[in-house]
Order: C-alpha cells, then sequence, then structure tokens
C-alpha cells in the first residue's frame, strides 16, 4: 500500500475531513514503541493535531477459531491462553464455561472457589502491567518499575498455582487442574500483606503528580451512548458511569459468594479509565483474601475423561475479564471435535471506538488514549 | 531491489573525489610556483607552513608575552587535550550518575556487571558504540545527516570554557561571558534541526518542529532571568557575577552586601532551572526525542558512534547548565574553606557538590515526572514563565534602584542617619517585598493548569 489515502478509500474507514496541503500521513505501527504491541494507525496530522484516524488490525492473526475446530475440546482450552496472554485465566474460564453448560456438569464448589482466586490474580495482574505501561506511554519510568515490581510477585503466585507463568492452562472443564497447598496459601498472604503499602505508593505516585493529572485529566472523553453503540465493556465503559460488571449482573464461577463493588467514575476520560483500574486492583485483592480465609473443602476437579463428546448443541455464553466482557460461541455436533468456536473479544470491540475519540487530540494524546484502553492484541487478531 | 541500490551507493564517491581534489591542487600549485619563479622548488611549502606555525602563535600567545616555542604550544595543546577528556569522562559519567540515581528511586540496582558496580559501564558502552555501523537512511539528505551530531557536539565542547571549577580555575573569563552559552544554545538547535531535516523521518520532523519552538521559547524566560542577575551583579562576566555573590561589591556595582543570588532571586532561580532543563531536552520537556510518541525523536535515525555524539552532547550540556546555574545563583565555587584541601582545593569540593545537586535534581524529576504535552509546554512558558521572569526582571530593577539610593545618602529624598540599623532594616524590607511578590507569582505558577489551547 503506497498511499494512505487509497487504503482508506478502498479498505476500512471513511475520511473524517478533506486533505489539505498542510497535513501529513504519519504511520504509527506495527512496530512503534507504544502501541501496545503490533497495532497500526495512520494518523494524519495537521502539526500536532490528529485529523484522520485509521486503526489497522491483523498482525498477529494465528486463526485461533478455525484451530481450534481441528483440535478436540481439550486441545482448544490451551489456544484460549494465547488470546488474552495478560489475562489468560478469563479466557480458560470463558471456554469452559459454555462447555461445562452444554454437558450440564456439576463443578466442585473448591475448583469455583480456586478459579475465583486464580481470576482475581490474574486480573491484578493484568491491571498492574496497564498501570505501568499507561505511566511509559506518558513519558514517567518510575511506576513501571513500582508496578512490576508487585506483578512479578503475582506472576509467582500464578506460577505456584498453575505451573505457568502466562499461558497457564488452569482453569479445566470440571474443575482446575491443580490444587492449592498450605505453603502457597502462605506466599499469597505474604503477597497481600506487602502490596498494600506498595498499593498506596503507586497512588501517590499519580494522584499527587500535577503533570501527570494534567496529562489524564479530560483527555479522550467518551460518553456511555457512544461506547454502548460501540460495544464497549469492562473498565472502559464502567469509567463512564455504567454499571457494568458480569461478575455482579451474571455471576459465574462463585463470583455470588463474595462481597465487592463495582467501580465506576462519572467522566469517562483517560483518568477515569486508570481511576477504574487502579480502584479494581483493590476489590481484586479483597476477593483474594476472602478467598484465602473461607476456601471450601472438597475436590478441585471432577474427574473427566481425556477425550469426551459434549451433547449436541449451541450456547452463547458471556464472562468479564479484565478488559472487558468475553464472549463465547460454540457450536457442537456430538463428536470430540467442536464444530464452531467463536469469541467475542472484548479489546477488538473497544478498539472501535478509538478512531472517534483520537480526532482532534495531539500525537501525544493519541499515545495517552491508546494506552488507557489497555488493548492486548493477541486478543484482538486472534 | 532496495537493499541493491543501498549497495550501490555505498561506493565511496566522497573518498574518490576527495583524492582527485588533493591530486589537483597539488598539481596546480607546483605549476604555479613553477610560472611564479622559474624553478622547482619546495622552499615556498615550506613557507607557507611557518606562516602557519607563526600565525598560530600570534593567535595563541596574546600581545606582550614571549614568543612560544614548540614546548609552549605542546604543553597548551596537552592542556586542552586533557580538558576534553575530562568534559568527555564527565558526559560518560554523568549517563552511570543518571543511571545509579534513578535505579536507586526505582528500588533495583542499576549497572553492575562492568568493573566493580559498574563503575566502567560508560566505557564499556562507548567501545560498543563505536564499534557499531553508522547507518544513514536512503532517502536521508546526507550531508546534514552527517553534520548534525557535529553540530550538536562542538557548541557542547565549547561550552567547557566557561565553567569556573574552582577559584582561579575558570579556563576563560569572557567579557560577553553569559552571553556566549546564550550563543551556544542557538548553535546546539541548529544541529538538532538538521538532524530532525536530514533523517528524511516524519517522526523526526516532528521532533524537529518541536524542538525548534521548545528551545527558541525557552531561551526567552532563561535570558529575563540572566538580565536580573546581570543587574545585581553589574557584570556579564561569569567570574565578576561570582564576585558579587562572594564579596558583595564587584568593580561594576553590586549589591553592597555579600549574598548568594538565590535569596533574592529565587523566582529567577526557579525559572532559570526550569528553562535550563528544557533546554538541554529532558523529562518533562523532553519532547524532542519523546521515547513513546515520536520514537526517538530527531535521533530515531542515528546509530552507532554519530548517536553517541548526540548522547555526550545532551550530558555535557547538562552539565553545562548546572554549573551555570551554580555560578548565577548558588555563589559559584563559594563555601568555607575546608580542612587540610587548601583554598583551591575546597573550592573545587564546593563547586562540584552544588552542581551535583543540581544534576541530582535534574534526574528526579526524570524519576518522578511523566511528559508535557506540547501546547501544554508552550503555555507553561508563554503564558507563565515568561510573564512572571518579566515581573521578576522588573522587581529587580526597582530592587537594585532602591539599593543604590541606600548606598548613596545625597539621593535620599529625607536625610537619615546611614547608620547600620537602618541599612539592615532597608534590606529587610527590601528582601521581604522580593520574597512576598515572588510568592504571589508563584503561586500562580504553581497553580493547576486546567485550560487546553488546542
Amino acid at each position: 500500500m503506497s498511499d494512505p489515502k487509497d487504503f482508506l478509500t478502498t479498505q476500512t474507514g471513511t475520511l473524517l475531513e478533506k486533505e489539505s496541503e498542510d497535513r501529513f500521513w504519519l504511520n504509527m505501527g506495527p512496530q512503534h514503541p507504544s502501541t501496545h504491541g503490533v497495532f497500526r494507525i495512520l494518523l494524519e496530522t495537521e502539526g500536532e493535531i490528529v485529523k484522520n484516524v485509521v486503526p489497522i488490525i491483523g498482525y498477529l492473526h494465528r486463526g485461533v477459531e478455525k484451530i481450534s475446530e481441528n483440535r478436540d475440546w481439550m486441545g482448544a482450552l490451551p489456544l484460549t491462553d494465547r488470546m488474552d496472554y495478560l489475562g489468560a485465566m478469563s479466557n480458560n474460564m470463558a471456554l469452559t464455561l459454555p462447555v461445562e453448560e452444554l454437558m450440564e456438569l456439576e463443578v466442585p464448589r473448591r475448583a469455583q472457589w480456586l478459579r475465583v482466586l486464580a481470576l482475581e490474580t490474574n486480573r491484578l495482574a493484568s491491571h498492574l502491567l496497564f498501570y505501568g505501561t499507561l505511566g511509559l506511554d506518558l513519558g514517567a519510568l518510575t511506576p513501571f518499575f513500582f508496578a512490576f515490581r508487585q506483578r512479578e510477585i503475582a506472576q509467582y503466585l500464578l506460577e505456584l498455582l498453575s505451573g505457568q507463568r502466562i499461558t497457564f492452562n488452569y482453569i479445566r472443564y470440571g474443575g482446575v487442574r491443580l490444587d492449592i497447598t498450605t505453603p502457597i496459601e502462605r506466599e499469597f498472604r505474604k503477597f497481600i500483606t506487602g502490596f498494600r503499602p506498595a498499593y498506596e505508593e503507586m497512588w501517590n505516585l499519580v494522584e499527587g503528580n500535577e503533570i501527570f493529572r494534567t496529562r489524564i485529566i479530560g483527555v479522550g472523553e467518551s460518553t456511555p451512548e457512544l461506547l454502548i453503540k460501540h460495544g464497549v465493556t469492562g473498565p472502559i465503559l464502567r469509567a463512564s458511569g455504567v454499571k457494568r460488571d458480569l461478575r455482579k449482573d451474571r455471576p459465574f464461577a462463585a463470583y455470588d459468594e463474595f462481597d465487592f463493588d463495582v467501580i465506576t467514575h462519572d467522566k469517562g476520560d483517560t483518568y477515569s479509565r486508570w481511576y477504574c483500574r487502579y480502584k479494581e486492583m483493590g476489590e481484586s485483592l479483597k476477593i483474594i483474601e476472602q478467598c484465602l480465609d473461607g476456601m471450601p473443602d472438597g475436590p478441585h476437579i471432577k474427574k473427566m475423561p481425556f477425550f469426551f463428546k459434549p451433547p449436541p448443541g449451541e450456547i452463547y455464553s458471556v464472562t468479564d475479564t479484565p478488559r472487558g466482557d468475553l464472549g463465547v460461541y460454540i457450536v457442537s455436533d456430538g463428536s470430540r471435535f467442536p464444530y464452531r468456536v467463536r469469541y467475542r473479544a472484548p479489546s477488538f470491540c473497544n478498539l472501535s471506538v478509538l478512531s472517534e475519540l483520537l480526532y482532534g487530540t495531539g500525537i501525544g494524546d493519541v499515545i495517552a488514549i491508546l494506552g488507557s484502553f489497555d488493548p492486548v492484541f493477541g486478543e484482538v487478531d486472534r | 531491489m532496495k537493499l541493491l541500490e543501498w549497495r550501490v551507493r555505498r561506493v565511496p564517491v566522497g573518498k574518490i573525489s576527495l583524492i582527485l581534489g588533493i591530486l589537483a591542487f597539488v598539481l596546480f600549485a607546483t605549476w604555479k610556483i613553477w610560472a611564479l619563479t622559474g624553478y622547482w622548488s619546495l622552499e615556498p611549502y615550506f613557507d607557507s607552513l611557518r606562516n602557519l606555525f607563526l600565525t598560530l602563535r600570534d593567535k595563541f600567545g596574546g600581545p606582550g608575552e614571549p614568543p612560544m616555542g614548540l614546548y609552549n604550544t605542546l604543553i597548551i595543546t596537552l592542556k586542552l587535550l586533557g580538558i576534553l577528556l575530562v568534559l568527555l569522562l564527565i558526559g560518560a559519567y554523568s549517563t552511570l550518575m543518571e543511571r545509579k540515581i534513578l535505579a536507586f528511586m526505582q528500588d533495583r540496582l542499576g549497572p553492575t556487571r562492568v568493573g566493580p558496580r559498574g563503575i566502567l559501564q560508560p566505557i564499556a558502552d562507548g567501545l560498543k558504540l563505536l564499534q557499531k555501523e553508522c547507518i544513514v537512511p536512503l532517502g536521508a539528505d546526507r550531508n546534514f545527516h552527517y553534520l548534525a551530531p557535529v553540530i550538536c557536539f562542538i557548541p557542547a565542547l565549547m561550552g567547557a570554557v566557561l565553567i569556573p571549577f574552582g577559584k582561579g580555575l575558570m579556563p576563560v573569563d569572557l567579557n560577553v561571558g553569559i552571553l556566549y552559552f546564550f550563543a551556544l544554545g542557538a548553535f546546539g538547535e541548529l544541529g538538532i534541526f538538521l538532524a530532525a531535516w536530514g533523517s528524511n523521518n516524519k517522526y523526526s520532523a516532528i521532533a524537529g518542529f518541536r524542538a525548534v519552538a521548545q528551545l527558541v521559547s525557552y531561551e526567552i524566560p532563561m535570558a529575563f532571568c540572566i538580565m536580573s542577575i546581570v543587574l545585581l551583579s553589574g557584570s556579564l562576566k561569569i567570574g565578576e557575577i561570582i564576585n558579587a555573590q562572594i564579596e558583595g561589591a564587584t568593580a561594576y556595582g553590586g549589591l553592597g552586601f555579600p549574598i548568594w543570588f538565590i535569596v533574592p532571586q529565587f523566582l529567577g532561580f526557579l525559572i532559570f532551572f526550569l528553562s535550563a532543563v528544557a533546554e538541554t531536552n529532558r523529562t518533562p520537556f523532553d519532547l524532542a526525542e519523546a521515547e513513546s510518541e515520536l520514537v526517538s525523536g530527531f535521533h530515531t535515525e542515528y546509530t552507532g558512534l554519530r548517536w553517541a555524539f548526540f548522547f555526550l552532547a545532551e550530558y555535557v550540556n547538562i552539565f553545562i547548565g548546572a554549573s551555570i546555574i551554580t555560578a548565577m545563583y548558588l555563589g559559584g565555587y563559594a563555601g568555607p574553606e575546608l580542612p587540610f584541601l587548601g583554598e583551591t582545593l575546597s573550592s573545587v569540593v564546593w563547586f562540584c557538590l552544588k552542581v551535583f545537586l543540581i544534576f541530582f535534581t535534574i534526574v528526579w524529576l526524570r524519576g518522578t515526572l511523566p511528559r508535557l504535552r506540547v501546547d501544554q509546554l508552550m503555555m507553561l512558558c508563554w503564558k507563565r514563565l515568561i510573564p512572571i521572569a518579566m515581573a521578576n526582571f522588573l522587581l529587580t530593577g526597582i530592587f537594585v534602584f532602591a539599593n543604590t539610593v541606600r548606598l548613596t545618602p545625597q539621593l535620599w529624598p529625607v536625610h537619615l542617619e546611614n547608620s547600620a540599623y537602618t541599612s539592615i532594616a532597608a534590606i529587610v524590607v527590601i528582601l521581604i517585598l522580593m520574597f512576598g511578590l515572588a510568592w504571589f507569582f508563584a503561586k500562580d505558577l504553581l497553580k493547576p493548569m486546567k485550560e487546553r489551547d488546542v
């Protein structure tokens, strides 16, 4: 593609404004330090001001949905880890849920609680990464190190729990793969006590920082109507004042047994998104603590054959991930292979609103807004 | 195909033309000598060499000094090389210092592997950069691309003559002193813009526009601060400015009482410090090399030694800026004599300590603050710093006028006893006035910036 304008008219997108001589096209990505992976945006800028935006995705497309059709049900599960690699637990959860529903499996209560423990620890790690990278996007180095020091411990805990650091493959059909042991529980408690002061410190580093606040308050403001129109979910939607959290609205795993708040903020700007994710970390910590305190006894997984055949049928189920609502639509024809698996990735839907928010902002704000969306391109492209 | 094209352009056209040119010049000169004298001789060559040496002697010896022999020339060359080496080492080790301080702020260790506690890290970095290839992008303007790091680096080195390392250790006390610093700053901007333009990269181009706007803007509040200092000390010479702070008076004016200029010029100090940080392209004003936005800004397309020149220039500039701040506001090398060190050495120690303090603060800013947006950056300069700097300049004028009246009782409207009490009272009143007004404006400076002008 030689001229971005050709691309603009032939492929996706529309010209938001007529072209003028003072403008030029700036190609940002797919190799750029702060597009969070392999995202590509074409920006037409007039000086620093963005006049046209063409987001281009697909550089990390691996055909997860198609590959799933050639694996058996168990083989489809590890592929979900590779979608949202920062919140792999919730992706496991998203696929296990409809399959269990189709097979009418009774999942042991301890397994449900372990799922919540794993999901929330992973959410914490994911939001910590967001905290660090937003700082980096704005040009501050220290928040990154503060966040990653804690994230490292969270990853270590998940490794103790599941045996893996990133691609956990922990939540299985019928339960979870490994049980928690007393030493691991002790490590979790150690983490919680150590995390509290760091959490306060992270708040002060941004909230007491005038330049930080100036850079994110009022940047990329959005209205709930716009976000709902584009199907945006998760912390971004909650940041504009919509109280929607599937953990509360349609509890899966054992979320109905836990006491936590849904964090919302009214502005819908970059600061609100930061605020929501930051406060959600505190809520996750609360849930983890409750998990450790009231972990029920029992088996951690319902014994299942390695090859199994769910009855024919189709089910769509939605779960909450750190990035929004991850919908999974499965079709089974009664064989041990999935007939069709379809994912509705939250990052993908969230990104669709990006170009409307970017219009009229500066190049610095483009990075800040994109950073506040916290997209994972493994999930966008699948 | 592209690769092939790139290879083709690697033919050393420059070297061939250089050799041909020299050859042509030698042939031409030989022919000219033959034409003028009628015989073949090397004598005119020696003559021209002798003339060059004599010119050098005149330039370096100065009037009234004995003619310089080869020995003296050597000594001066060695001294210059020594200063160059020291400056390069300061530039290189500033990076290590910054990395260590940042590491301390971020709960890490920083470089530890090369040498004991990572002490040789800058040298290893330098050696690595020496070995790397200097890649020139295909569409780049090769001459600008080559010249830009040189133009950035030379003013940084030239600034070294201004640094008052200690008592009597100032290389040259120029009579235009502080203006020279400004001239060098403008020179450095040219280098940055050439790099941005010559790279043929859109990110670099945007960085270049940003850099020029930023650096030109931030010179204005800086100039106002310096004018206030000149009013207080009565001289542009850096040595005289330091003397005015130590002794209270110079041959050209001064306040009549010794005081570090940070006290009457606290606002000026803040503004000058901020502007100096902006002039050296440091966080939170590092928009010209904004890593997360513009990849690496104006030096995106630079590798190897050329990149190292930008890098060194930046750190040497920080050092020079910190030295100027120290000299203008913190009394330069002033400080009580330390035991066992003697007058000169203790003054060097004091100077280094103050410079380190400024450097540490600059690194501290980097460890704490994110980058400003472009409009916020320009707004800070034009709507906040420049008006405050102008007000500060005006107040300093009033202050100096009042001080002059105090020093010359015949100018007083009402005759008062010129006792020590009235003097002290006048000083205190003036200082309180200065502080009050400074605080009044500083409140405005510290107000959050909410408006957006985009």
